[in-house]
């Protein structure tokens, strides 16, 4: 499928989106923060791949290539976005699996906090962290995708969840504080 | 009190540890609280990252069109330049073989000439002979060296000059060959596209 679409067979490359669609819109929208422009950065990051087909190898992960278009467009977006305030609670069009309104409220209150200082790490510390957490990706994936040594992933991913450590315990304190007072 | 291990935690956690290291750390925390605790507040932490839903994003089938309706009609042919690149890598290490081969056979040729020469089979063997000076012969000349130490010194000098150009020659190019076989195993070893993270 993958020589099909360097080919330039639409129709198989159309098979590699439907295949990539979800694992790509999750990256770029654990990187953004934001549904429109993460659903913005999905699209380019494909129209991207289609341009840079021939380049890719195929001894490497077509997913793991695909993440790393996707990380960097969704950082490019961002940029030219000039980092856009994250969405509203609204934006993050829920399900509601909770029993109750306020529990979900708080939840969902839970999350955009946790989401707000995600896209607050730099962005090559949130890149790594993301790969791993959300993708299960293992260091060394981490590092062909980002095409960065074994000991900066380590190091990166230590230093993004030592940031995220201190900043989401004020936080969510804070938010504990409010909403049980 | 125990050294702290919380620069293998994170390592740990994700099952990131070489056998031995994994014991290793997995007896430290049996043994310190702070790491225990460190290592809880890791595994808090990814269960609260966890906890961020992703929104509903349009269907794959809707993404499909969208991408489609935006590809040029075909995608773009690899870069001239990149080729030409590709060739030149591949040519490099041929280049320094055929360096290699060519100054060995060009040494070998002037001694088998010089030996011709000495013998009386060649008459003119100057296209071999180095025009560097010797300085054993020259300062001889000059009489500040004995005629009996020009004897073996002019040879040495020969010799050591003609085997330090030598191996002068044989490890810089082994050295660039080895260069260029490291280039080729990092390439091979790292996958994933060329293009600059973060670009």
């Amino acid at each position: 499928m993958i020589t099909q679409a360097q080919k330039g067979d639409r129709n198989a490359f159309g098979e590699l989106i439907r295949v990539h669609a979800q694992g790509v819109q999750s990256v770029v929208y654990r990187m953004c923060g934001n549904q429109q422009l993460a659903e913005d950065a999905a699209q380019e990051t494909f129209i991207q791949a289609w341009l840079k087909l021939p380049s890719y190898r195929p001894k490497s992960s077509l997913r793991n290539w695909l993440y790393r278009i996707a990380v960097n467009t969704a950082i490019d977006m961002l940029r030219k976005e000039k980092r856009i305030i994250p969405n509203t609670i609204d934006d993050l069009n829920l399900v509601d699996k909770r029993p109750t309104p306020e529990r979900s409220l708080v939840s969902a209150e839970r999350s955009e906090i946790v989401r707000d200082t995600i896209i607050a790490l730099p962005d090559t510390s949130r890149a790594v962290l993301i790969l791993r957490e959300y993708e299960d990706l293992s260091y060394r994936e981490i590092a062909d995708t980002l095409d960065i040594p074994l000991g900066t992933v380590m190091s990166r991913l230590s230093y993004a969840r030592k940031l995220l450590k201190d900043k989401l315990s004020l936080q969510l304190e804070l938010h504990a504080e409010v909403t049980y007072a | 009190m125990p050294d702290h291990k919380f620069e293998l935690l994170n390592a740990y956690l994700d099952g990131e540890l070489n056998p031995q290291q994994h014991r290793k750390t997995e007896a430290h925390l049996e043994t310190c609280e702070e790491c225990r605790a460190e290592l809880e507040t890791l595994e808090t932490l990814s269960g609260t990252l966890a906890e961020v839903p992703l929104p509903e994003f349009s269907p794959p089938e809707q993404l499909v069109a969208n991408v489609a309706l935006q590809l040029p009609r075909k995608p773009l042919k690899e870069p001239a330049s990149r080729k030409w690149l590709e060739y030149g890598w591949w040519l490099a290490p041929i280049g320094l073989i055929a360096t290699w081969a060519f100054i060995s056979i060009y040494t070998v040729a002037g001694d088998l000439v010089g030996a011709a020469s000495n013998l009386g089979l060649v008459e003119n063997a100057s296209i071999f002979a180095g025009n560097s000076t010797n300085y054993s012969a020259l300062l001889g000349r000059f009489g500040l060296l004995d005629p009996s130490m020009l004897e073996w010194l002019v040879p040495s000098e020969t010799f050591i000059r003609q085997f330090f150009s030598q191996l002068i020659w044989q490890v810089a190019l082994a050295m660039l060959y080895l260069s260029w076989i490291a280039i080729w195993w990092v390439r091979q070893t790292r996958l994933g596209p060329k293009q600059q993270f973060g670009n």
